[in-house]
């Protein structure tokens, strides 16, 4: 008689728990990011437009929705010495147009949300951190705990590449901003990720920029090129 | 403990008297076997060499004939267990070493030669290339090594257009470029450590596969950033595999031993006017900058770096310096030198220069100069050459062929060509016929009204002096300047 009890509860408890897994998604949708931290510098960028989009994946858990979905982040990072300044810096969460963004459509359960990076003169001298966070409102909880945030660094300056001395055979050992702008002015790179593994290649690209300082320092006899500290630009 | 053991370990060292008994290799196998020339062949055609073996017994030894692929992954065939190698050769083209090995299967010892073998897959590759120019193009007349005549490889043998302009140069780079190739489906295969030709005319060049004369690359393909003016003046290709070419007065490198897909760089730093002459050492190339009358030093770990002499100044410090002629005397030697012809403008008079050219310190010895009278012929030519061991300058007016004799300052006439016929090309080139005798020649192109000639005068004597007797051993159509002869 006892085994028979025990069947009947175990039959109960796995029959509770299927219903509640079905249930849970449906009544508690929640959003969280499923991106990497974003590093950006309006110095690399191809344009030269006073703005630029990067992009954050928000994520919803729960079955997709047959209507939009309004969802709602916000920086928590305001108090921080280096915080990115609302409408100054980036594109206010609060404006009309991040309204219109931040919505899950009907139908899907994921979008790129375009976050609008404003270059700003102050932007020149630093950079400056956006920590942005998911917030409960009617359509979403907070999903993923060790995902509810996400950071984006972005600055004017030049940045150096970590993999810049991989770089060696085509730009030397130096680095600098100066050179840096002359780097992407001479030979159009912007993306220095990936190093090409045809070395005569990067030989190429060295033959060109000396000869290019060449040409600007004898443009320039009492001006040759230097960075900001004086250091004479070299490859 | 430790101290006696090293003590008892040197003891038993220096007390050792020597107990081992050497026999000399030649008494082990007694079998000498010949050194073996390169060797060229089409593939699927005869291989055929009889070895010279001293001391031979057929009946004690055993003979294999087998090839190590140049190329990765270095395959290894077994061409013949016989004593003579005669077989039609399989082999897909490519470059190879050919061993030889003679074995005494008893002892298990074997003694062998080797030699490079190239696979071609055309009958154009040994042999003499004549560049020319007709109607404002260039192109290239082919002579093997028994004499059979290819003419006009690129319009009537390949069946592509010549190069635009009037021949510059050629020059065979062996076992180091890099081609990609696009095939069908989309995808890229890289050949590596390809045989080349680079060919060159004022205005135009093409690299061609020097396995079977099929085209890897044309001019809009040859640079990874095309330079603004083609006015191309010299090609050359070192003892690293460094190829360096002269356009409008700049330098652009490729270098072979660094990989790539074989696209020559961007010009070299600076604003040079460098004279149209490449001097290739083992493992520099030294070039002459008109603008700044000194020589720059040219190599794949120090870039162009400007030559100077013992005091540390530039060689040729005066800016007055003129720079008439530029010749290799020695060239792809560790230890290069040429001759150059100059005016001193300052002082108006003319000079002989004797320059060393050392590698690896990229120092040129002091140049000796010697003064040459304002009326000496050679001032009234652009056409000489220096052989190689004797300390003269041949050249050519019209059709009168000369010497110049540095250490006296004097001239004599080797060769008077017939009327109408004008010496546009000299050169010394010593090889191996095909009849496996060695040659060393004085290399002379006239061209005439009905074409062009080439003779190949030897040199007697040790100091320059010709054998001017033989008649012309190739003839073609078109206007002839540039000769080059590729052993393998």
């Amino acid at each position: 008689m006892k085994k028979y009890i025990y069947f009947l509860l175990a039959l109960v408890v796995m029959s509770s728990c299927s219903q509640q897994d079905s249930i849970s998604y449906e009544d508690n949708p929640a959003i969280y990011f499923a991106n990497d931290d974003i590093n950006y510098s309006f110095f690399y960028a191809e344009s030269v437009s006073s703005q630029a989009d990067v992009y954050v994946t928000v994520h919803a858990m729960g079955k997709a929705s047959n209507v939009d979905r309004t969802f709602s982040l916000e920086q928590t990072d305001v108090d921080a010495k280096d915080a990115a300044q609302s409408g100054v810096q980036y594109l206010s969460l609060s404006s009309d147009e991040m309204k219109k963004r931040m919505v899950i459509p009907a139908g899907k359960n994921e979008i790129k949300l375009a976050i609008t990076l404003l270059k700003d003169a102050s932007l020149d001298l630093k950079a400056v951190k956006l920590t942005l966070k998911v917030k409960e409102n009617d359509n979403f909880k907070v999903g993923v705990i060790e995902s509810d945030t996400t950071n984006i660094v972005f600055t004017s300056q030049a940045t150096k590449p970590a993999n810049w001395k991989d770089w060696y055979y085509a730009f030397g050992t130096s680095w600098g901003s100066v050179k840096m702008r002359f780097i992407i002015d001479n030979t159009g790179i912007t993306n220095f990720n990936t190093v090409p593994s045809d070395i005569n290649y990067l030989i190429y690209l060295n033959d060109k920029l000396k000869q290019k300082i060449y040409e600007y320092n004898t443009a320039h006899p009492t001006a040759p090129l230097v960075e900001a500290d004086g250091t004479l630009v070299e490859f | 403990m430790v101290s006696t053991a090293l003590l008892l370990s040197f003891t038993a060292c220096s007390n050792d008297k020597g107990n081992y008994d050497y026999i000399s290799e030649n008494k082990l196998i007694p079998v000498e076997i010949s050194v073996m020339d390169s060797v060229s062949v089409k593939a699927n055609s005869l291989l055929s060499i009889t070895p010279t073996v001293k001391n031979d017994d057929k009946s004690r030894y055993k003979y294999t004939w087998y090839t190590i692929a140049k190329n990765w992954p270095h395959k290894c065939d077994t061409l013949s267990t016989k004593h003579d190698l005669s077989l039609n050769c399989n082999l897909n083209a490519g470059e190879y070493t050919l061993y030889y090995q003679v074995k005494d299967s008893l002892k298990n010892i074997y003694k062998y030669v080797s030699a490079p073998l190239t696979v071609t897959a055309t009958d154009i590759n040994s042999g003499w290339y004549v560049m020319k120019e007709r109607n404002g193009t260039t192109d290239v007349d082919y002579y093997s090594m028994s004499g059979t005549a290819r003419p006009n490889l690129f319009t009537d043998v390949m069946g592509i257009s010549p190069l635009v302009g009037s021949p510059v140069g050629m020059a065979y780079a062996p076992s180091c470029y890099n081609q990609e190739v696009n095939n069908p489906d989309g995808s890229v295969t890289k050949l590596y450590q390809q045989s080349v030709f680079h060919i060159v005319s004022t205005k135009d060049m093409i690299t061609l596969n020097a396995s079977d004369m099929g085209v890897f690359k044309r001019l809009s393909e040859e640079f990874y950033e095309q330079p603004s003016t083609f006015n191309f003046q010299a090609i050359a290709v070192d003892g690293l595999s460094t190829q360096t070419l002269l356009n409008n007065g700049q330098m652009h490198n490729l270098l072979g031993f660094m990989g790539g897909i074989g696209k020559f760089s961007f010009q070299k730093e600076g604003n040079f006017n460098f004279y149209p002459q490449i001097i290739s050492a083992d493992y520099d190339d030294y070039v002459y900058d008109q603008k700044s009358s000194s020589m720059y030093a040219s190599d794949m770990f120090s870039g162009l770096v400007q030559c100077t002499n013992s005091k540390g100044s530039t060689i040729f410090s005066d800016s007055s310096f003129v720079m008439l002629n530029f010749m290799p005397r020695v060239d792809y030697s560790y230890m290069a030198s040429a001759y150059a012809v100059f005016k001193g403008g300052l002082k108006n008079k003319y000079y002989v220069a004797a320059i060393s050219l050392f590698d690896v310190y990229l120092n040129p010895t002091d140049p000796v100069f010697t003064e040459i009278p304002s009326t000496c012929g050679l001032l009234s030519t652009d056409v000489m050459a220096a052989p190689r061991n004797a300390s003269v300058i041949y050249f050519a007016k019209d059709n009168m062929l000369k010497l110049f004799k540095v250490a006296t300052i004097s001239e004599e006439m080797l060769k008077t060509f017939d009327v109408g016929e004008k010496v546009t090309f000299i050169k010394n080139i010593s090889g191996t016929n095909a009849d496996k005798t060695t040659f060393n020649d004085l290399v002379v192109i006239t061209n005439s009204s009905t074409g062009y000639k080439v003779y190949r005068f030897p040199l007697v004597g040790s100091a320059g002096e010709i054998n001017a007797t033989s008649s012309a051993v190739m003839t073609g159509t078109g206007a002839a300047s540039f000769i080059m002869f590729r052993q393998n």
